[in-house]
C-alpha cells in the first residue's frame, strides 16, 4: 500500500552516509558521507570501479544490511529503525522488503521450482487473487520471452533465460522501487532492451524507482541520472538526456 | 500425503499451486526433497534404517516382557499365592502344600488349584541332544488355564507317562507330534499340543499330572510353585488377598493377578540387564537417526543457502523458512517410517519362528516408533535451523 504523502516525498533518501566493514585497525570504510536523492519514478544507474561501495550502498538501501552512520529513507521508513532487532515493529523487515524488487547478480533459482513457480514464489507474498497472479505471471514471462518456458527448471534454462526468469520474479508484484544489480551481464542487446523498457514501463505508469548498478554501457541511456562512485563517495551525479 | 495441488492446465503449461495459503513451506519442502529422488531415497533408507534399529529393540523388549509373563496370562486364576521369595513367577520357589488349605479356610474361597514347575532336560530323538524345558505339573483335571480346550485335555494327563508339550517352542526339539518321547531320561508319551511360545530362560514347555511328575523327579511328593485361587465373584479382590495374607504365614505371598503381571512386568522390565540394555539400543538408534537426518537437512539447507537467502531478501520471514526446513525433516521421517515398519515386521516374523519368542506386530510399539520418528528428524531440523538463523541475504551481493 502506497501512502500518497509517502511518495511525495524521495524514494530513496540518504543522508551523510557512512558504513564500514570490520573494527579497529581492520575497519575499512566503503562508504564516506554519501549524500543521495531518487525521486519516485526516477531511473538512476550508477557505475563505478570495483570497490567503490555501489553494491555496499545497494544492499543498504535494500534493507539487507543495516546503517551503521548517517541518515537513510527509503520509501518512507527510516532503515536504521526497522526490524525487531533495532526497535521497529516485528515484522515491518520482511513487510517492507516486499515493497521492493531485488534484482541479484546471480538468479539464485531453486533448481526444484519451474519459471512459473519461481515468479509465482514472489506473488505469494502479495494478496493478490490467483487469476490476478497467474496474469500476470504469464504475461511478465512472456513479455521477457519466456512464454515457452513456464515449465522449465533451471537446469533446462539458457544463463540469460535463468536472468530473466529472476528479473521476472523480481519486478511481477510491481515493486515501489527496484534495486538491479549489473541486471544485464547475461542478457544479449535484444533482451537487455525488453528489461530496460520494462523498467521502463514500470517507472512511467507505477512510479516505480530504479537504481541499478551497472558497468554495461548499452543500459546507461537508458536511465535518467548517472551517480559515479570512487572510493565510497559520489565523485559525479548528473542527469542524462 | 501429497501437498502440492495439481491444478488444470493453463495456457498449454502445468503448474503446481504454491500459494502462501496452500501452505507454500510445505509445498516447497516437498519439491526440494523430490528434485533429487536418488539422494531422497537414500535419505530415507539411511532414517530408515535407524528407525530399523529402534523398532527391533522396542518389539524384543516388548517380545521380553510378554513371553516372560505368557504363563500368569494364561493361568485361570483370581489371585495367587506362592513363596515369598518368588520373583518373578518364572523362578523356581515351591512352598508347603499346607498353605492352600489355609489359604482355603478363608470365607469367599471358591476353589483352590496347585501347579508345580520344574526345569528338566529333553531329548530331540532326532539328533539324541538334550534342551532345557520348563514342565509345569496340573492336577489332572483342575481347570488351571484360560483356555478351556486345553484344560478339557488336562484330564488326559491322569494316565502315568503322558505329557502335553507346547507347539511353539523352539525347533532344536525335534518332533512335537504325539508320539514318544524322552525327559531327563524318562520315556514320555506326548498326547497332544497346547501353545505358549519360548521366553529368555527357556525354550520351550510341557504340562504333565502331577503324578508323572513326581515320576519324573523320582520322589514320593513334591511341593507346589504356586496355589491358584477362585474367589466367590463380586468381592473385592484387594482385599481377599489381605484377608488371606493374614490368615497364612510369612512365608508366602498372595497376589491378585492383576498385580502379579504388574509386578512381574516390572521386574523384566527394570531389574533385568536385557532390557535395560534394548533401550539403550532405541536411544543409539535415535541418536543414529538424529545424525543421518541432520546430515541431510544440513546438506539440503547448504546447497540451497543462496536461494533461501533469497527469500529472504524477497520478504520472507525467518519463521517461513523454518518451517520448510521442519516440513522437509517430517517428510523425511514419514519416508523413513514406511519401509522400516515393513522390513521391521518381516524381521519379526523371521526372528519370531527362529526363536519362538511372542515377537508380533504391536500398534503402541508401531505408535512410538513413528513418533520417535517425528521426534528424531524434528530434532536434526532444529539443529539444522542453525545454518538458517545465520543467514544473511546482503551475501548475495
Amino acid at each position: 500500500m502506497i501512502d500518497s504523502q509517502v511518495r511525495r516525498e524521495p524514494a530513496i533518501q540518504v543522508e551523510d552516509l557512512e558504513y564500514a566493514f570490520g573494527e579497529a585497525e581492520a575497519r575499512k570504510v566503503v562508504l564516506d558521507g554519501i549524500d543521495l536523492s531518487l525521486a519516485a519514478g526516477e531511473f538512476a544507474i550508477m557505475t563505478g570501479p570495483s570497490g567503490s561501495g555501489k553494491t555496499t550502498l545497494l544492499s543498504l538501501i535494500g534493507a539487507l544490511r543495516s546503517p551503521q552512520q548517517g541518515g537513510l529513507r527509503v520509501l518512507g521508513r527510516d532503515l536504521s529503525r526497522l526490524g525487531a532487532a533495532r526497535g521497529g515493529e516485528a515484522g515491518d523487515l520482511e513487510a517492507f522488503r516486499r515493497r521492493l524488487g531485488i534484482i541479484f547478480q546471480l538468479h539464485n533459482l531453486f533448481p526444484a521450482l519451474t519459471a512459473f513457480q519461481s515468479v509465482q514464489m514472489s506473488l505469494d507474498l502479495h494478496d493478490l487473487s490467483v487469476e490476478e497472479k497467474d496474469a500476470r505471471i504469464e504475461g511478465i514471462l512472456a513479455k521477457l520471452g519466456l512464454e515457452e518456458r513456464f515449465d522449465y527448471k533451471p537446469e533446462r534454462l539458457s544463463g540469460g533465460q535463468r536472468q530473466r526468469v529472476a528479473i521476472a520474479r523480481a519486478l511481477v508484484h510491481e515493486p515501489e522501487l527496484v534495486l538491479a544489480d549489473e541486471p544485464t551481464a547475461a542478457l544479449d542487446a535484444e533482451n537487455t532492451e525488453i528489461v530496460l523498457e520494462l523498467l521502463r514501463e514500470l517507472a512511467r505508469k507505477r512510479r516505480t524507482s530504479v537504481l541499478m548498478v551497472t558497468q554495461d554501457a548499452r543500459v546507461f541511456e537508458a536511465a535518467d541520472r548517472l551517480v559515479h562512485l570512487v572510493d565510497g563517495r559520489i565523485v559525479s551525479d548528473v542527469q542524462t538526456g | 500425503m501429497v501437498p502440492i495441488a495439481e491444478q488444470a492446465p493453463l495456457g498449454g503449461h502445468r503448474r503446481v499451486e504454491l500459494t502462501v495459503r496452500g501452505n507454500a513451506s510445505i509445498a516447497l519442502s516437498w519439491r526440494l526433497l523430490l528434485h533429487q529422488p536418488v539422494r531422497l531415497v537414500m535419505s530415507a533408507a539411511g532414517i530408515a534404517f535407524a528407525l530399523l534399529l529402534m523398532s527391533l529393540q522396542l518389539n524384543f523388549r516388548n517380545a521380553l516382557l510378554d513371553s516372560s509373563t505368557e504363563l500368569i496370562r494364561q493361568l485361570d486364576a483370581d489371585m495367587l499365592v506362592m513363596d515369598d521369595e518368588k520373583d518373578p513367577f518364572l523362578s523356581r520357589d515351591n512352598m508347603p502344600v499346607v498353605r492352600m488349605f489355609q489359604a482355603q479356610s478363608v470365607r469367599g474361597i471358591q476353589a483352590a488349584h496347585p501347579i508345580w514347575m520344574d526345569l528338566m532336560f529333553w531329548r530331540n530323538l532326532e539328533t539324541g541332544l538334550e534342551r532345557p524345558i520348563r514342565v509345569i505339573a496340573v492336577d489332572p483335571g483342575d481347570p488351571v488355564f484360560v483356555d478351556d480346550e486345553l484344560n478339557v485335555a488336562l484330564a488326559r494327563l491322569a494316565k502315568p507317562g503322558t505329557a502335553l508339550v507346547d507347539r511353539r517352542s523352539r525347533s532344536g526339539y525335534g518332533s512335537l507330534s504325539p508320539g514318544p518321547a524322552q525327559v531327563d531320561r524318562h520315556p514320555l508319551e506326548i498326547i497332544g499340543t497346547f501353545s505358549m511360545g519360548a521366553d529368555f530362560e527357556v525354550d520351550g514347555n510341557m504340562i504333565v499330572g502331577y503324578e508323572t511328575l513326581l515320576d519324573l523327579q523320582g520322589v514320593n511328593r513334591a511341593d507346589p510353585e504356586a496355589i491358584l485361587l477362585h474367589v466367590e465373584p463380586g468381592l473385592d479382590l484387594e482385599r481377599m488377598a489381605q484377608e488371606i495374607a493374614g490368615v497364612v504365614p510369612g512365608d508366602v505371598r498372595v497376589l491378585t493377578k492383576e498385580r502379579l503381571l504388574e509386578r512381574d512386568l516390572e521386574y523384566w522390565r527394570s531389574e533385568t540387564p536385557l532390557s535395560v540394555i534394548l533401550l539403550v539400543g532405541v536411544g543409539l538408534g535415535f541418536a543414529v537417526g538424529v545424525v543421518i537426518c541432520y546430515q541431510v537437512l544440513y546438506t539440503e539447507v547448504l546447497d540451497h543457502l543462496e536461494e533461501f537467502a533469497t527469500l529472504k531478501a524477497m520478504g520472507y520471514g525467518d519463521e517461513f523458512l523454518r518451517r520448510v526446513v521442519v516440513a522437509e525433516a517430517w517428510f523425511l521421517s514419514v519416508l523413513g517410517f514406511v519401509p522400516a515398519s515393513i522390513v521391521a515386521l518381516l524381521f519379526q516374523r523371521m526372528l519370531g519362528s527362529m526363536t519362538g519368542l511372542a515377537v508380533h506386530f504391536s500398534w503402541f510399539a508401531s505408535g512410538s516408533v513413528f513418533i520417535l520418528s517425528i521426534g528424531m528428524c524434528t530434532a536434526a531440523g532444529i539443529l539444522a535451523l542453525a545454518k538458517i538463523r545465520s543467514l544473511d541475504p546482503a551475501e548475495l551481493m
